[in-house]
């Protein structure tokens, strides 16, 4: 058997980089062969042939590793754009929902504003339609006397005058228009269509 | 940034074929000698192989 002795030789980690990247490429029970086989090929102990078979093989193992990287280094990218898909996806899913988010409070509050809208109308028409019928009621309570005199002889000019003063005074205190109280006791009492309207006053003087 | 090391048996046929080598290329250490027998034996047309 020959002997053998450990010899160990430096490498500077930046200067002898392309060294150091051969030589951790190759399994840690090769590298010793390896040198070996360097040094016997300058030497002159091998044939050319020889060292390149075992540049072939060293070539095929640099080749291996450089394949494993590019699969590891691809595999990395597709891994990352899937990622980079996925969180697009995620995105937009939760802007979507945001959005949707918004626009349901939106239409909830324009629903609300709506029907508080209408609400207020109905209690409005409601109030009005009360404040008419209770002016309709004093109305007919305050001129039925009118009606009454119309009915039996017609008015005379003076209560003609007090007819037309009436009528401006109950307008004032109910926050109606004069023409709103004509029409309305003109649907109570016909009879006083002549007096309200201007027409008949000369058969009364 | 510290050296590292690399360890190799050599039998002492080998280790004189280094020695003689050093003495050709007028190399003054085993180290360097090492260094320029790999980065010469993976050499081809002045490319490291690994690169292609």
């Amino acid at each position: 058997m020959v002997k053998q002795e450990n010899y160990t030789f430096s490498v500077h980690p930046e200067r002898d980089a392309d060294i150091i990247e051969i030589i951790e490429s190759i399994p840690k029970s090769q590298r010793s062969e390896f040198i070996r086989q360097a040094i016997r090929y300058y030497a002159g102990l091998i044939t050319e042939n020889d060292g390149d078979i075992d540049k072939a093989l060293y070539r095929v193992i640099q080749l291996e590793k450089r394949l494993a990287e590019l699969e590891k280094r691809s595999e990395e990218r597709y891994q990352s754009i899937l990622e980079l898909i996925q969180n697009e996806l995620e995105e937009s899913r939760k802007e979507r929902a945001e959005l949707k988010r918004e626009l349901s409070i939106l239409k909830q509050s324009i629903e609300k504003a709506q029907q508080k809208v209408k609400e207020e109308q109905q209690k409005k028409e409601e109030e009005e339609r009360k404040r008419r019928e209770e002016a309709t009621k004093l109305m007919k309570a305050q001129f039925e006397w009118y009606a009454d005199c119309a009915k039996y002889g017609g008015l005379t000019i003076e209560q003609r005058i007090k007819l037309k003063k009436d009528i401006e005074a109950f307008a004032r205190a109910h926050g109606l228009t004069v023409e709103e109280v004509k029409t309305t006791l003109l649907s109570i009492y016909p009879i006083l269509n002549n007096y309200l309207n201007g027409k008949g006053v000369v058969g009364y003087v | 940034m510290m050296s590292r090391f690399v360890g190799a048996k050599l039998p002492e046929k080998l280790y004189k074929a280094l020695q003689e080598y050093k003495q050709k290329k007028a190399i003054e250490s085993d180290s360097e000698a090492i260094r320029d027998i790999l980065r010469q034996f993976l050499l081809k047309d002045g490319e490291v192989i690994i690169n292609g």
